[in-house]
Order: C-alpha cells, then structure tokens, then sequence
C-alpha cells in the first residue's frame, strides 16, 4: 500500500507540474497572432483538453476505473455532443424547420415563411 | 441499521455507493456546464458585434492566478486523500486545510474581479459577453462554495468519523475529491473559452 501510494504521490507531483506548465502555455500562445483566427482557439482548446485529461486521468483516476463508471461517461458524452451540436444544426438549418407546423387534429397550426414574416 | 454498501464494493458494479451517485451527479453537471457552453458558441458565432464587447478587458494575469490557485487546490485535495490512505491523519489535516485557504483564495480573487468590474460600470446586463461571462463564473464560483462547504465539514465536524469509520471516512474524501477535481476542470475549459480565445 505504501509503495503504491509513493508512486502515486509523484504522479501527483508531476502533473502539478505539467498542468502548471499548460496554463503558461495557454496564456503565451493566446499572445500569437494567427492569420486564421480559427487556429488560436483550437490550440487553446487543444491545451485545455490536455489539461483536462490529466486532472481526469490522475486526479479522478479515470486511467484506472470500472467499467460502469466508463458506461455512464460514454452516454455522458453522446448527450453532451447532441446537446453542444444542436443549437448550431438549428443555427445554420441544418435540421430543416418545416413549412408548416401540423397540430391540433391534423389542421395546419402555423405557415411559416422562411424569409421571415409569419403568417 | 447499517446502509450497505458503504465501505464493501457491490458485486454489480464494482463501486461503493457513494462513487457511483457522485459520478452521475457530475455527469448531470456535464450537462448543466455543457448547456451553458453551447450557449456562449451559438451567443458569440451569432453576434456581429461580439468582437466590440470588451472581452480584452478582462484581467488575464488574475485568472492565469486564479487557475494556478485552483490546479494547487486539486493537487492537495489528492493529497488529502493519499494521506488517509497512509493512515496519516495529521497530514490529511494540513492538506485539507490547504485546500480550504486555496478555495478561498480563489473567491477572494474573483471578488477582486467581479468588484473591478462593477466599479467601471460592466454589469452582466450591459452585452452579451458579459451575460455569459458572469453567467458561467458566478455558477462556478457558487460550486466552489458548495466546495467549501463539504470540505470545511470533513476539515471540522465530520472529521469525528475518522475514529468509528475511518474506511467510510477515506471514501468520503474520495467522493468529495471527485467533485472538486471536476470544479477544477470546468475552470480549465472556462479560462481561455472566456479570457483568452
């Protein structure tokens, strides 16, 4: 047990370490100019999912859990990405809204005009 | 009676009770975090004027503070746990202790913050950065106080637990180890979304 756990405290250590040396980081290259500006936020976003699966991975002790634990955090991540994505998918239509909204025994409840006025 | 599942594993699932209600309660907090961050994209990919809000404004060299005080608090919350594993009381004290002072030191920092906002006039009501700004570090400054709560009652009270249960009271640390360790990583993704990209 107490081997065990001096290997883990300098894991800790080292993690400290790195996760301390990735928050430099993110604020240096925050200072970059990219041309595309796309490129600055994914790096800095890059470095944030570093960071985040070191404390996952370390701290949490996700790199050594059981498998229900693993069951619930892959669902976790469906519905996240369904509710991250979703917004966007409506934002550019890609969900297709309908012309007319059918409720209310079958009878058309709502045209709707795509160029804005509803009638 | 004694609730089961305390301190033995259930053959089921391989976890005591506690780590299994605590992993889907964080997993309701993905969701609740997850919700808010969409908002912000779709909030800032629809906003022309995004760029004119005074997003520069915001005092990165605090939060780059902040974030080192919050990564200190999560190694030592670890530490906290380590040490009863090593059946060392005196040292879950102090780190405990440690992470308290870092958690305070944090909301201390955010107060700075927030107050210099205020006194120059920038409210959450003033644009749309700054509704989602104050929207997403108020509601997770409000878990590092739950934070605080929960590890300033194992740091008194419930520290008498030690003595009777102390496996049940190692596993408790753990439990509220995972909970501050995902307040971290929320802060992780929330500093450069909000101060730096």
């Amino acid at each position: 047990m107490s081997n065990d756990m001096n290997r883990h405290i300098k894991i800790y250590r080292n993690v400290f370490i790195g996760l301390l040396f990735l928050t430099g980081l993110t604020v240096g290259a925050s200072y970059i100019h990219f041309d595309v500006l796309w490129v600055g936020i994914a790096l800095g976003l890059a470095i944030a999912f570093v960071k985040g699966f070191l404390v996952a991975a370390n701290f949490m002790h996700l790199n050594d859990e059981k498998s229900f634990i693993y069951l619930t955090l892959c669902m976790t991540v469906v519905f996240f990405l369904v509710l991250f994505f979703m917004p966007t998918l409506w934002h550019n239509d890609l969900l297709k809204t309908p012309n007319h909204i059918p409720i209310q025994n079958g009878e058309v409840y709502k045209e709707i005009d795509h160029h804005g006025d509803h009638h | 009676m004694k609730i089961p599942y305390n301190e033995e594993l259930r053959p089921d699932t391989g976890l005591y009770n506690a780590k299994l209600g605590i992993w889907l309660f964080l997993a309701s907090e993905v969701m609740l975090f997850g919700g808010l961050f969409s908002a912000y994209i779709m909030l800032r990919l629809s906003d022309p004027n995004w760029a004119n809000y005074g997003q520069s404004a915001l005092n990165v060299p605090l939060a780059t503070l902040n974030t080192a005080v919050l990564i200190t608090s999560s190694v030592t919350m670890v530490m906290s746990w380590v040490s009863l594993k090593l059946n060392d009381l005196k040292k879950y004290k102090f780190y405990m202790g440690l992470t308290l002072l870092c958690s305070f030191g944090f909301l201390i920092i955010k107060y700075i913050e927030y107050t210099s906002k205020f006194d120059h006039g920038l409210y959450p009501s003033t644009n749309n950065f700054l509704a989602v700004y104050f929207t997403l570090t108020g509601l997770h400054g409000l878990h590092v106080i739950g934070g605080i709560l929960v590890n300033g009652y194992f740091f008194g009270p419930g520290i008498k637990m030690w003595n009777t249960e102390p496996e049940r009271f190692t596993n408790r640390i753990e439990v509220a180890g995972l909970y501050w360790h995902f307040v971290d990583l929320v802060w992780i993704f929330l500093f450069p979304a909000l101060y730096l990209l």
